[in-house]
């Protein structure tokens, strides 16, 4: 019995000595799974001072524009028997979605890429982003994933690690502003206009205000920002006055010579805006609803429309046009001098000449010298230290 | 002195101490021993009407005053045209503007009847209106009056009546010397400014709040040193033409003012 014994519990070494040797031929062979814990970033972006300037995703410009994000990963290790790809789609490191079986499966960007310790680095512009199966910049509003496997050489190509990054996406055209009105002031216009309403925040994150002609010239498109913060709402006029007033308002499809329009402009309602169109910079603000348009030139048509800006900075397309004619307007001291108004004002008011020092005049000037006479002992002690 | 003489001295003294000490009509008697005191009890600790506690109370100084007023305004500024121009009413319209003022007055007299105060005041109107084309079309600008009325004050408050027989009205006068600054705005920024002297009468009543809550008058004044709050209204004549010079924009009116006022 107690031979017997001896040799069941040989055997039993012997069978967990070969189970060891298998587990660690296999092992040998191919790397094991690590799991989920490649980290993937974006660190550039083409159109981008900052890959965290807002806003973060891809809007329309973006994409139209082949705007190259280039992303890394970092290994601290290079596993052999496996390489490194970079898929696009929802769940890629399920061998079933990337077997292309299924129009809706995962799409490789990079098969293979070198890897080495420290960052590898991949580019991938902003069209297949938009759209893994058919690159373009179709009307979207999504998330795409960008996948990092680093897949076993094995008949199933199992994980043996990965990393995810998403990427979102909006090449969604917001609403236009339905109505436009301008109306007209001295080298200036007053344009005002109004969303539908439930048109969404997230829809009208600001406006721009395009002008033709254009008084900020060919580089339109590139107005600074700093004339919208001149304050969009400063101009508070802006009613709705009849064309009989030479000024303008458009509440409908537009067209070419509608909202007061005498001539047809270059843009149309509906159009696409194109930056030379743009006279102003982005206007934030949802609840902005007027802006004062400077340096025009009396006696001239101009026509006026406005774009929605979403909070991807997509414009709308171009709203109703409306036009207007500025005109020379007076002021109020105009008008008061036109109607024979003797009043000097400025400084020859309030200057009085010698013997006219009534009023206050006559009291600023005790108080000066009193001032003056507070002055003098002052410098005197000083120049007595 | 010899001892029995001082021994008498004391004697004389004791009885002459004792004759003093009678009891102060006054003052409370003193509680017997062991009697126990209730000092939540507003009665026990509270002074009797017209005991030495109360009729002392006197106030803290009073120098100066302040007032803050609101009223109707409308310049005259068409009075200066005939042959029936009216910039002003084309620009403005007949619309009332409003009147704002904060004055400051020192006290500096105090007379029989009342007190003399010299102060100054300022304020502020605003007019806007639509700017028109030459041909008279209105267009999106908007033109602006600002007007700075200033008052160098010099004034009589006559007090007798709420100061003797509690009768809570005060009746005063104000003259002195108006000066209204003013500019107009377009779009553009300032288009013209100047300023209009002149002068000003201003008689008025002023309701003393004192009497309506005396606990709270008197709080208000040993926490804050006010020693008399008003309401006020008055007429306010401002002949605010340059002196007739025709040199300067008209901006006379005849009108009133309300608001309240606090003697400190």
């Amino acid at each position: 019995m107690e031979h017997s014994r001896a040799m069941t519990w040989n055997r039993a070494r012997v069978s967990v000595r070969a189970g060891a040797a298998v587990f660690l031929a296999a092992a040998l062979a191919r790397p094991a799974a690590a799991g989920a814990t490649l980290t993937v970033e974006l660190f550039d972006r083409e159109n981008r001072g900052a890959v965290d300037d807002e806003p973060n995703g891809i809007n329309i410009a973006d994409c139209e524009s082949h705007e190259a994000w280039n992303f890394r990963t970092s290994l601290s290790s290079v596993p052999t028997n496996a390489h490194l790809d970079v898929w696009l789609g929802s769940a890629c490191d399920q061998r079933a979605n990337r077997d292309g079986a299924d129009a809706s499966d995962c799409v490789r960007v990079y098969g293979d890429l070198t890897m080495r310790v420290g960052y590898v680095n991949f580019g991938i512009e902003a069209p297949m982003l938009v759209d893994p199966h058919a690159p373009g910049c179709a009307e979207v509003k999504t998330t795409t994933k960008v996948w990092v496997l680093i897949l076993n050489e094995d008949a199933d190509e199992t994980v043996y690690d990965s990393g995810t990054y998403d990427v979102s996406i909006d090449t969604q055209r917001p609403a236009a502003p339905v109505s436009v009105t301008v109306d007209f002031g001295e080298s200036r216009a007053i344009v005002a206009w109004e969303m539908a309403s439930g048109t969404a925040v997230s829809e009208q994150w600001g406006f721009r205000v395009l002008c033709d002609p254009n008084p900020t010239g060919a580089a339109a498109g590139t107005d600074a920002d700093a004339d919208a913060e001149a304050g969009a709402d400063d101009a508070d006029g802006g009613g709705e006055a009849t064309d009989a007033d030479g000024s303008g308002e458009a509440t409908d499809a537009g067209g070419a010579a509608g909202g007061g329009c005498t001539s047809g402009g270059a843009f149309a309602a509906g159009d696409r805006p194109i930056d030379a169109w743009y006279c102003t910079g982005q206007i934030v603000g949802s609840a902005v609803r007027v802006r004062e348009i400077g340096g025009l030139t009396n006696g001239t048509e101009y026509h006026f429309a406005v774009v929605a800006l979403d909070d991807y900075r997509n414009p709308s397309l171009v709203s109703p046009v409306a036009c207007t004619v500025p005109s020379e307007v007076n002021d109020f001291w105009e008008t008061y001098e036109a109607a024979g108004g003797r009043a000097e004002g400025g400084c020859a008011c309030a200057i009085p000449a010698v013997g006219r020092t009534e009023g206050v005049g006559g009291l600023a000037l005790p108080l000066a010298a009193a001032l003056g006479r507070r002055r003098r002992p002052a410098r005197g002690r000083g120049d007595r230290r | 002195m010899r001892p029995a003489g001082w021994i008498a001295a004391c004697g004389v003294l004791a009885v002459v101490a004792e004759a003093t000490a009678q009891p102060d009509p006054d003052l409370l008697a003193p509680l017997p021993p062991g009697t126990e005191v209730d000092t939540t009890d507003d009665a026990v600790l509270a002074p009797a009407p017209g005991t030495l506690a109360e009729a002392e109370y006197r106030g803290s100084p009073q120098h100066f005053a302040l007032e803050v007023r609101f009223g109707p305004y409308r310049p005259e500024v068409d009075q200066e045209f005939s042959g029936g121009q009216t910039p002003y009413a084309d620009t403005f319209g007949d619309a009332l503007l409003l009147l704002s003022l904060f004055q400051f007055d020192w006290e500096y007299l105090r007379i029989p009847g009342g007190t003399l105060a010299v102060g100054v005041s300022a304020g502020f109107l605003q007019a806007v209106g639509t700017a028109y084309t030459p041909d008279g079309r209105p267009s999106g600008e908007d033109t602006v009056l600002n007007i700075v009325p200033a008052y160098w004050t010099a004034g009589y408050r006559f007090d007798l009546l709420a100061e003797r027989w509690s009768v809570p009205l005060v009746p005063f006068l104000k003259a002195g010397i108006a000066t209204y600054w003013w500019w107009v705005l377009n779009a553009a920024g300032t288009a013209q400014w100047g300023w209009t002297p002149g002068w000003f009468l201003s008689p008025g009543l002023a309701l003393r709040l004192d009497v309506f809550e005396e606990g709270a008058a008197r709080s208000f004044d040993s926490s804050l040193g006010v020693n008399h709050s008003y309401l006020t209204i008055e007429l306010l004549y401002a002949s605010v033409d340059g002196f007739g010079r025709g040199r300067s924009m008209i901006l006379s009116d005849l009108t009133f003012t309300a608001g309240v006022a606090f003697e400190f």
